[in-house]
């Protein structure tokens, strides 16, 4: 690792103001396990990191809270994987819980941010060899086009082909959620899934916020008792691993029809990916076996998978029924 | 006691021992050189060996106090760092080591590589740096002024086989063999473009015997680069004691091929270098010698350590393990099976072509040989492919996992197509007495036949999830050494009793066997003797390679215990008045007596006793006494038998496999101590469950870079991954070395991936020939393609 | 401690919530390669605290023991252990956090050495390996270990053993069974493969006969 300095500002309008306007070499830090990767690989090479764990003043306090407030879970950005996989966080949204508490290994959980991981750089290994350039560190072209490209997406890739990193944006999409920015102009509140952009607008970054932008919380919006939400992943290892794919989905199911379907497909696209033609298709459907194996292809509709993860679209209409079976409290048959 | 008399002839004693498994026991008469004890055989009653034993230096390890050598701490010591090619295949134009002398904390610096010399893989040495820490090692690297004129390469071993691929070697091969090595193997030399033969194993015709068959089976194998992953990474540290001696500790499994590399480079005696390894954090067969496979450690490590006339410790990080230290090379095996109807085999041909990179020993072990046996024609062919990648090595049953994936998959395969159970198939083909009876208490402990006929319906009636079942054989031959491990025993006149060898424990836990052996014989508790070794100036020992570790030390410490033993009895002899050593009578609490007890001294008071300080004896082993009750291919050893049965569990939704259980029934001679040869059991399995579902190298065809040189997506299996898992031994009585001991370390490893490739097959209905089975594959092979 | 020389360069940075010295602080930002520099002198109310880039003076409290070091900003806790304190139970496998093998425990959770640094661990209470014995005794666990043959190599075993007693000392403690512990311990690895004996030595003590 490069040497750097380490400030710990009280504030986070402290804080802001030393990044903004340098934001090259002075990046925010908060769990930093991400961050540490990037620079223990000689991927980032900051003169300084900015604390957020510092922070004393109110949107501290925001960051590090996790509480309902009119009416909405809010959950600050600081609060690590663990915390929320063991919150009270109600039962409609047992999605997130459980995202969180897949992700990543115990260790790790306990100290990784919910904004660290929303914000976290991709894992192709093109991208985080410290010795082989790509279009993302702003190389010429992705060498995972063409490359070993197993693990990478099946959906809105190109000209980069990551998959984006964050098992948590997956529950978040399916949940609905917001997240508030704050920036030179304030605070300002987005949907989860404004927050993420395509490598073909963004190749090389995967975020929409602005140098110096902070991620203050996410905010879950208000659902109805009966909402149902899960979260299923397959991974080729099952102690620790990064998904080959993985599914939210959040589901209301009245009077023995669908009323609402949200779909957040993980690890197969350089963004969290709404699977909205699965959605429309669910709603207003009476849930079974049958109806979740007809419509679990339009998941990866368009999908154009890349020489090595065409499988990718199998796993993943399969992990999408195993949601649906799950969320509609209906058995698969033995 | 002792059976009837031994008869003598000349140098050898004949002994009439107990010998078999089981109930198929009998009386076989054993020829043993003169001076040997009277082996243990099944009727041999033991107090201390064959009763589970925590290890004696299991304080040690939980509470951090083991020292590693990753945690030695000497006086003004530098830390050194490698500079490695970045390039697969280049040639060296320039190198000046100069400007990193520049650099904060440096104190020395040297190139491993001359001008014009070329270098054939990503991650081999160029120049090494040691400085006052290992950050300002790592940083002074950037300085080095290095230019490569990069030259074409291949990483892949099918592109390699390629007419016009590029060449990766020119001229002669220089093969490298370690004590990791199977015995029996060899390579020959003859080489095209990147194709180098190797010997065959023969047995009848196996064309003719292929072209007799009514049924046939013949389909491709592929197995893939598989890297130790040691959880120490290779380390050494060495000081300077004068210009002619050394002293080093290193992250060995074999402390005297260090001794003996460090002496060749640095042109010392042996005995002028003294090596150290108290404590070693696993090797997996990458770790003999000062140096890794593919890295000058030991040279660089001492060369900087006498220009900086410093200490100097080169500890590798993960990357470099990963790229440099050895691996399992792949394969890609064609096997051609024939049959009759009914599932008679009339052939095996096998054609195995494999890469460990630059280097040589892609062959796949005796699976397909020596299993089987009532096959009457038998081929195996082997051959490596260069590619420029990092040197494979010995690891952990060399070619065996690859060679029995290949082939029981295959038998499997075989066994659908004549509509026959896959185990009463293998029975009918294997004439060793113990694999035959380790495959029927499989069957019935497994419930064999009940999780077919479930795996079966789950199958037909086209479930979600579905459990399959597997077995898989494992061959491996009783290497203990002969004369390579001198082991000394000490009582002194305090009563004090000690052991002393210069063996390292690679974590199979032969610091508590050789207590147990000790304090078995002079009849000690085992925490009243202590245990000394891990250092080169405690006596020659072996390597922890090839399962002979236990096998080739345990009878060593046996003998000379006995040696101190009888010299002991003489002693009381004397102050008991009795007749002749004969007469006395040694009770289990260390109290010597005369016939009747109507004498009696303790240990302590026999041992105040002691003319001089102490009675002292050191002793070896002699060759194996015979190799009761069966041969192994090509040698005149034992044949060590082991059955693994698995059940696995496939989500055809996403082609995600576990593995909910294993039985693994082994056999290991006598087992010394069953609770740490139960580990090596585990281990075996969980390496091979690991290797079977999830490790795999990833090499990038356009740089020739390994793309998962970590331990993230080079996928080590966890504990959520494991079975559960039962392992039960059936001991063997050999009659092979005085104590019975023989080796258990990589036959367990041997069958596991092979038989969760059978489980999976058997759940899925069609064959992933494959490794690792990932769920891409297992998807594919539920729509029909293999 | 304060009175040394080298704490300048662990400075208290001031008046950096204004805009002038904002600004001055993004212009400096360049020559920031020495830390020396980085304290300005306006006085104003103190918003941020500025370590490094060099060596600072730190105190860790490790295994109940606070103790001084100097250390740079870029030093992981596991760096400063083994390094730095000669504290080398805790091992260094993968450098990444993908291994457990350098678990240790932050205020009794259990976390990766290598994953945190040295400053971030200021003011909490550290526990490695060689603190989970008491008076020169085993911990339950740590004799748990040792009987059920819980360690082979032993490289594995720090991590594995801090990572469990955070598991018997947790909330969960008493609904520990396999597949809990097995969850439990998914981030630490052994490659000589003992996973079946150190899940076996856990249960025997989180079956609630003793603490950890």
């Amino acid at each position: 690792m490069e040497p750097f300095s380490l400030i710990r500002p009280r504030t986070l309008k402290a804080a802001r103001d030393r990044v903004t306007g340098a934001a090259d070499t002075r990046v925010f830090k908060a769990g930093a396990i991400d961050l540490l990767d990037l620079l223990k690989e000689g991927l980032a090479r900051p003169g300084e990191l900015v604390d957020l764990h510092s922070l004393q003043d109110a949107e501290g306090a925001a960051m590090r809270a996790l509480a309902l407030a009119e009416g909405r879970w809010s959950i600050g950005a600081l609060n690590t994987l663990a915390t929320i996989a063991a919150s009270g966080l109600p039962e409609p949204y047992a999605a997130l819980k459980e995202a969180a508490g897949s992700a990543a290994t115990p260790g790790i959980r306990n100290r990784a941010t919910l904004g660290g991981n929303l914000l976290q750089r991709p894992r192709c290994w093109y991208f985080r060899h410290g010795d082989l350039g790509c279009l993302k560190k702003g190389g010429e072209s992705c060498l995972a086009d063409g490359g070993e490209n197993k693990y990478h997406a099946i959906l809105g890739g190109g000209p980069c082909h990551i998959v984006h990193p964050s098992t948590l944006a997956v529950a978040l999409v399916a949940l609905g959620a917001e997240v508030e920015v704050v920036g030179d102009a304030g605070a300002r509140t987005i949907g989860v899934e404004q927050l993420f952009a395509l490598p073909r607008t963004s190749p090389l970054t995967e975020h929409t916020l602005a140098p110096g932008e902070v991620i203050r919380a996410v905010r879950l919006p208000e659902a109805p008792a009966s909402q149902r939400s899960v979260y299923e992943v397959a991974k080729e290892k099952q102690s620790f691993d990064w998904p080959l794919a993985e599914v939210a989905a959040a589901i209301v199911v009245e009077g023995g029809s669908i009323r609402s379907a949200q779909i957040g497909l993980g690890h197969v696209a350089p963004v969290p990916w709404r699977a909205v033609q699965l959605e429309q298709a669910l709603v207003g459907q009476a849930p079974s076996a049958d109806l979740f194996a007809r419509v679990a292809p339009l998941a990866t509709q368009g999908a154009r998978p890349l020489g090595q993860n065409a499988y990718k679209i199998k796993l993943t209409q399969g992990l999408v029924r195993a949601a649906l079976h799950r969320a509609c409290g209906i058995d698969v048959p033995a | 006691m002792f059976g009837e008399p031994p008869s003598k002839s000349g140098e050898t004693v004949v002994y009439a021992l107990r010998l078999g498994f089981d109930e198929q026991l009998k009386t076989v008469k054993v020829e043993v050189p003169k001076g040997e004890p009277r082996p243990w055989d099944a009727d041999a009653e033991l107090r201390v060996v064959g009763k589970e034993t925590p290890r004696v230096d299991g304080p040690e390890k939980v509470s951090g106090a083991a020292t590693y050598t990753h945690d030695v701490r000497l006086p003004g010591m530098l830390h050194a760092a490698i500079l490695r090619s970045p390039h697969a295949a280049a040639e060296i134009e320039h190198i000046d080591v100069g400007p990193a002398l520049k650099r904060p904390g440096v104190k020395a610096a040297i190139p491993l590589v001359k001008v014009g010399a070329r270098v054939r893989f990503a991650g081999a040495d160029i120049a090494a740096v040691a400085a006052t820490s290992r950050a300002e090692a790592r940083a002074a690297l950037a300085a080095i002024d290095v230019r490569f004129r990069p030259l074409p390469f291949v990483v892949d071993p099918d592109e390699a086989m390629q007419p016009g691929a590029p060449e990766v070697h020119q001229g002669e091969i220089k093969e490298r063999r370690t004590e990791g090595d199977e015995p029996s193997e060899g390579g020959g030399a003859r080489r095209q473009g990147n194709v180098r033969m190797s010997p065959s194993q023969k047995k009848g015709n196996a064309a003719k015997g292929l072209r007799q068959a009514k049924v046939s089976h013949d389909a491709t194998y592929t197995t893939q680069v598989h890297t130790h992953a040691a959880l120490e990474t290779h380390s050494i540290v060495v000081r300077w004691d004068s210009p002619t001696s050394m002293t080093a500790w290193c992250s060995t499994q074999g402390i005297f091929s260090v001794r003996d590399e460090l002496a060749n480079v640095f042109e010392l005696r042996p005995a002028d270098v003294r090596v150290h390894t108290p404590f070693m954090g696993g090797g997996f067969g990458a770790k003999f010698g000062a140096s890794a496979p593919g890295s000058r450690l030991g040279f660089a490590a001492g060369e900087l350590a006498r220009k900086a006339k410093a200490p100097v410790s080169l500890l590798l990080d993960r990357h470099e393990e990963h790229v440099c230290t050895g691996n399992r090379p792949s394969s890609s095996q064609r096997v051609s099976l024939g049959a009759s109807p009914s599932g008679a085999l009339t052939g095996i041909h096998v054609v195995a072509h494999g890469s460990a990179g630059i280097a040589t020993g892609a062959g796949v072990g005796n699976n397909a040989f020596g299993i089987y046996t009532r096959c009457p024609n038998i081929l195996v062919e082997s051959r490596d492919v260069f590619c420029n990648t990092g040197p494979g090595t010995a690891f952990r049953a060399p070619g065996h996992p690859q060679g029995g994936f290949a082939i029981e998959l295959a038998l499997d395969e075989l066994a659908a197509k004549v509509g026959k159970d896959p185990l009463a198939l293998r029975l009918e083909h294997v004439d060793h007495p113990v694999r035959r009876y380790q495959l029927e208490l499989g069957r019935e402990r497994f419930a064999w036949a009940a999780r077919r006929e479930a795996a079966a319906k789950a199958r037909e009636r086209g479930a979600r999830m579905r459990r399959g079942v597997g077995v898989a054989c494992s061959i491996w031959g009783d290497y203990g050494r002969a004369k390579a491990a001198h082991v000394t025993v000490s009582v002194d006149r305090d009563g004090a009793v000690e052991v002393r060898n210069g063996v390292q424990d690679i974590g199979g836990g032969i610091t508590t066997v050789l207590g147990m052996v000790v304090a078995e014989v002079l009849q000690r508790p085992l925490a009243a003797v202590r245990v000394r070794m891990g250092d080169s100036e405690l006596g020659p020992s072996v390597g922890s390679g090839g399962s002979q570790t236990t096998s080739s030390v345990a009878p060593a410490a046996r003998n000379a215990a006995e040696g101190v033993k009888a010299e002991l009895s003489a002693l009381a002899a004397g102050l008991l008045d009795a007749k002749s050593p004969a007469e006395v009578v040694w009770g289990p609490d260390g109290a010597v007596s005369t016939a009747g007890g109507r004498r009696s001294l303790s240990f302590a008071e026999l041992c105040k006793k002691i003319p001089g300080d102490a009675v002292v004896a050191t002793a070896t082993r002699p060759k194996t006494y015979g190799h009761h009750p069966v041969r192994h291919p090509g040698g005149d050893v034992y044949q060590i038998a082991g059955a693994q049965f698995v059940e696995v569990l496939v989500d055809t939704w996403t082609g995600v496999v576990t593995v909910p259980e294993i039985l693994a029934i082994h056999d290991a001679g006598r087992i010394h101590n069953p609770l740490t040869c139960r580990s090596q059991v585990n281990g075996g399995v969980a390496l091979g469950l690991s290797y079977a579902l999830t490790e795999a190298r990833v090499m990038d065809r356009g740089s020739g870079r390994m793309l998962n040189p970590n331990l993230e997506t080079y996928k080590i299996v966890g504990t959520r991954d494991m079975p559960k898992l039962d392992v039960i031994f059936t001991e063997v009585h050999t009659g092979a070395n005085s104590t019975g001991a023989i080796g258990i370390g990589e036959p367990a490893t041997i069958p596991t991936a092979a038989a969760i490739a059978c489980a999976v097959f058997d759940a899925v209905g069609h064959p992933v020939r494959s490794l690792p089975i990932t769920p891409d594959k297992v998807l594919r092979a539920l729509e029909g393609q293999a | 401690m304060s009175d040394r020389p080298k704490l300048t360069r662990r400075g208290l940075l001031r008046g950096f919530g204004t805009a002038t010295v904002v600004a001055g602080c993004v212009k400096s930002s360049a020559g920031d390669g020495d830390g020396e520099t980085a304290a300005p002198s306006v006085d104003a109310p103190v918003d941020a605290e500025l370590v490094g880039p060099g060596p600072a003076p730190l105190s860790l409290e490790i295994n109940g023991r606070v103790q001084a070091l100097e250390v740079a900003p870029n030093t992981t806790l596991l760096a400063a252990l083994r390094d730095h304190l000669d504290v080398t139970g805790t091992k260094e496998v993968c450098d990444r956090g993908a291994c457990g093998a350098c678990m240790v425990l932050v205020d009794g959770a259990p976390m990766n050495a290598c994953m945190l640094l040295a400053f971030d661990c200021e003011g909490r209470a550290i526990t490695t390996v060689e603190g989970l014995a008491s008076a020169g005794r085993l911990s339950p666990l740590q004799e748990a270990f040792v009987a059920h043959d819980a360690a082979q190599c032993g490289y594995c075993t720090a991590g594995m053993l801090v990572s469990a007693t955070a598991l018997v000392r947790g909330p969960a403690a008493g609904a520990l069974d396999r597949a809990a512990i097995a969850k439990g311990m998914a981030g630490n690895l052994c490659r000589c493969g003992s996973y079946h004996n150190i899940i076996a030595a856990i249960e025997s003590v989180a079956g609630g006969k003793e603490g950890a």
